[in-house]
C-alpha cells in the first residue's frame, strides 16, 4: 500500500472534501494511482463526485459484508482515480461505521482497499470521534485543514491531542503532513493579520506554502460534481491544488533525504 | 492589544505543533524547504528572501551561446535554499548552453526546478514522465541497459532532450529545450554533476 493520508480538521466546513477530491485528482493526473475514501457518514465525497450515479454501495456495505471491494471501488471514466463512497443511506448506517471503527474493522477494511494505490486519501468527518481515531490509526500522514478564523484555531488543541495520542499509543509512523489554509479571503484584513500572527508562532514549515483561496468555482464544481479543473475555465482555480501536489512531493523528497549525518553515513555510505 | 496567539488555546496548540511536526519532520525545516513563504501562490508574502530570477520575464528566451562559457562552481551558484539554487543553476546552464528552457524533475516527472518552461508544469510533468518511461523501456526492448539519454525533435527547429540520472538511488531527469543544431551534451553532463551536488 502507498501513502495513506487523512484529510481532517476539528471543525466542519473548512474544505476537507474539496481538498481530498481536487488534490487526489491532481496527483492522479500527474500519473499516480489514487484512491479516495469517503469515511464521512455525511457522504460529501459521494455527492461531490456524483458517485451515486454509478453505485449506492460503499464503505458501510463492505463493513456489513453486503459487498466486496470490487463492488464499491469505482473508477473515474478516464481510469485515473478511484473513489469509495460512504454508502450511508439510513441513519443506522452511521452507527455501523462507528461500531466498525471501535472494533478495528474499519482499519482493516481501509488497509484492504488501499492495496495497489500510490495514494489513499481518507476524507474524515469533522471532530475527534471514533471514526477519526480509527482513520488516523491507519494513516501515514494527516493534512490538517484550517481557516483563519478564531473558532477554528482555538479548537485546534483537542484535535492535536488526539493526533498525539494516536501516534503515541497506536501508530508511531503517523506524521502531521502539514497545515493547509483554505477558503482564504484575500480582501479580509482580519484573516491576513491572523495568518501573519499564527505563522510567526509555529514551526515555519508547518504550513503548506500553498493557500487555497475561496472561489465560487469550487461551488460550481460541487454542483456539477466534478473536480474544479474539469469546469470550463476551472484551470486557474485548480492551480493551487497543482502547487499543493508539488509541495507534497517536495516534502516527501525532503523527508527522504533528511536526518542527521550519522544516519546517512550508515551502511553503504 | 491582546493577540490571538496569547490565548490559552493557541498557546497549547503551538506547543503541540512543536511536538507533532518539528520533531517528526527533521528534513522539512524551513531552511531546507526554500525561500517561499506561505501564500506565495496568491501573492500574500510581504517580506522575506528575494524571489530568485525575478528578472525572469525580461530575459531572452533564446539567448545566444556565449563564446567562452565560464565554468560554474556549485558553491558560487546564488541562492540560500536548495530550490533557488537549482533554479539559478538551470538559468545559468541555459545562458551558457543557449538552451531555451530546462526542467529538473523526479522519477514521476514532478518538477523540482524549472527555468523558462514553455508549457504548464503539469504538462511538463506528464511529458517528462513519458520520455523517462521510454528510457526505462529501452533497457527491456533493446537490451541496452545504459540508455540514459533521449532526444526528440519537436518541430523543424527545436528539440527536447531528457537525460536520466540517479540521486540517492532515485531516478531523476534533466530536460532541456534547445535548437536541433546544438550539441548540448557537454553542458548537460556538467550541469548534472552540479545538480547532484546541490541536492546533496
Amino acid at each position: 500500500m502507498g501513502r495513506v493520508l487523512t484529510v481532517a480538521s476539528q471543525k466542519g466546513g473548512v474544505g476537507k472534501t474539496t481538498t481530498a477530491l481536487n488534490l487526489g485528482y491532481t496527483l492522479a493526473r500527474l500519473g499516480h494511482s489514487v484512491l479516495l475514501v469517503d469515511a464521512d457518514p455525511q457522504g460529501g465525497m459521494a455527492i461531490a463526485s456524483n458517485l451515486k450515479k454509478r453505485t449506492d454501495a460503499g464503505l458501510v456495505n463492505l463493513l456489513k459484508g453486503d459487498a466486496g471491494p470490487e463492488d464499491i471501488v469505482v473508477s473515474t471514466k478516464d481510469g485515473s482515480m478511484s473513489v469509495v463512497g460512504s454508502g450511508v443511506v439510513v441513519p443506522n448506517d452511521t452507527v455501523c461505521i462507528e461500531d466498525a471503527a471501535r472494533d478495528g474493522q474499519l482499519r482493516s477494511a481501509i488497509k484492504g482497499l488501499g492495496d495497489g494505490f500510490d495514494y489513499v486519501f481518507l476524507d474524515a468527518p469533522a471532530g475527534v470521534g471514533g471514526i477519526v481515531t480509527s482513520l488516523l490509526s491507519v494513516s501515514d500522514g494527516v493534512i490538517l485543514m484550517l481557516r483563519c478564523r478564531s473558532l477554528v484555531l482555538k479548537s485546534l488543541p483537542i484535535f492535536l491531542k488526539l493526533l498525539r495520542q494516536v501516534r503515541d499509543d497506536h501508530n508511531p509512523k503517523l506524521q502531521l503532513e502539514g497545515a493547509l489554509v483554505t477558503m482564504w479571503k484575500g480582501d479580509n484584513e482580519l484573516e491576513r493579520q491572523t495568518l501573519k500572527e499564527l505563522t510567526g508562532s509555529v514551526p515555519e514549515a508547518l504550513f503548506f506554502r500553498t493557500v487555497i483561496p475561496e472561489d465560487d468555482n469550487f461551488e460550481h464544481a460541487s454542483i456539477k460534481a466534478v473536480p474544479v479543473i474539469l469546469l470550463p475555465g476551472g484551470r486557474e482555480t485548480a492551480r493551487p491544488y497543482l502547487e499543493l501536489a508539488m509541495e507534497m512531493k517536495e516534502r516527501e523528497l525532503l523527508r527522504g533525504i533528511g536526518g542527521d549525518v550519522d544516519e546517512q553515513t550508515d551502511g553503504l555510505f | 492589544m491582546s493577540k490571538l496567539t496569547d490565548s490559552s488555546e493557541l498557546q497549547e496548540a503551538l506547543g503541540l505543533f512543536q511536538d507533532l511536526f518539528e520533531q517528526q519532520n527533521p528534513g522539512v525545516s524551513a531552511r531546507a524547504y526554500g525561500s517561499r513563504q506561505i501564500g506565495d501562490n496568491l501573492g500574500l508574502a510581504t517580506s522575506g528572501a528575494p524571489t530568485p530570477l525575478e528578472d525572469r520575464g525580461e530575459t531572452d528566451p533564446f539567448p545566444l551561446p556565449q563564446a567562452t562559457p565560464p565554468p560554474v562552481v556549485v558553491d558560487e551558484i546564488e541562492g540560500e535554499f536548495r530550490g533557488d539554487r537549482l533554479e539559478n543553476l538551470l538559468f545559468a546552464m541555459c545562458r551558457r548552453g543557449g538552451f531555451s528552457g530546462a526542467v529538473v524533475s523526479d522519477d514521476t516527472g514532478l518538477p523540482l526546478a524549472v527555468y523558462n518552461s514553455p508549457v504548464d508544469s503539469d504538462r511538463i510533468a506528464a511529458f517528462t514522465s513519458v520520455l523517462g518511461d521510454a528510457l526505462a523501456k529501452a533497457g527491456d526492448f533493446l537490451e541496452q541497459h545504459g540508455a540514459e539519454y533521449i532526444s526528440m525533435d519537436i518541430n523543424h527547429v527545436d528539440k527536447v532532450v531528457v537525460r536520466r540520472f540517479f540521486y540517492d538511488e532515485m531516478e531523476m531527469y534533466l530536460m532541456v529545450l534547445c535548437t536541433q543544431s546544438m550539441d548540448e551534451r557537454a553542458e548537460v553532463e556538467m550541469s548534472i554533476e552540479q545538480i547532484i551536488s546541490i541536492l546533496g
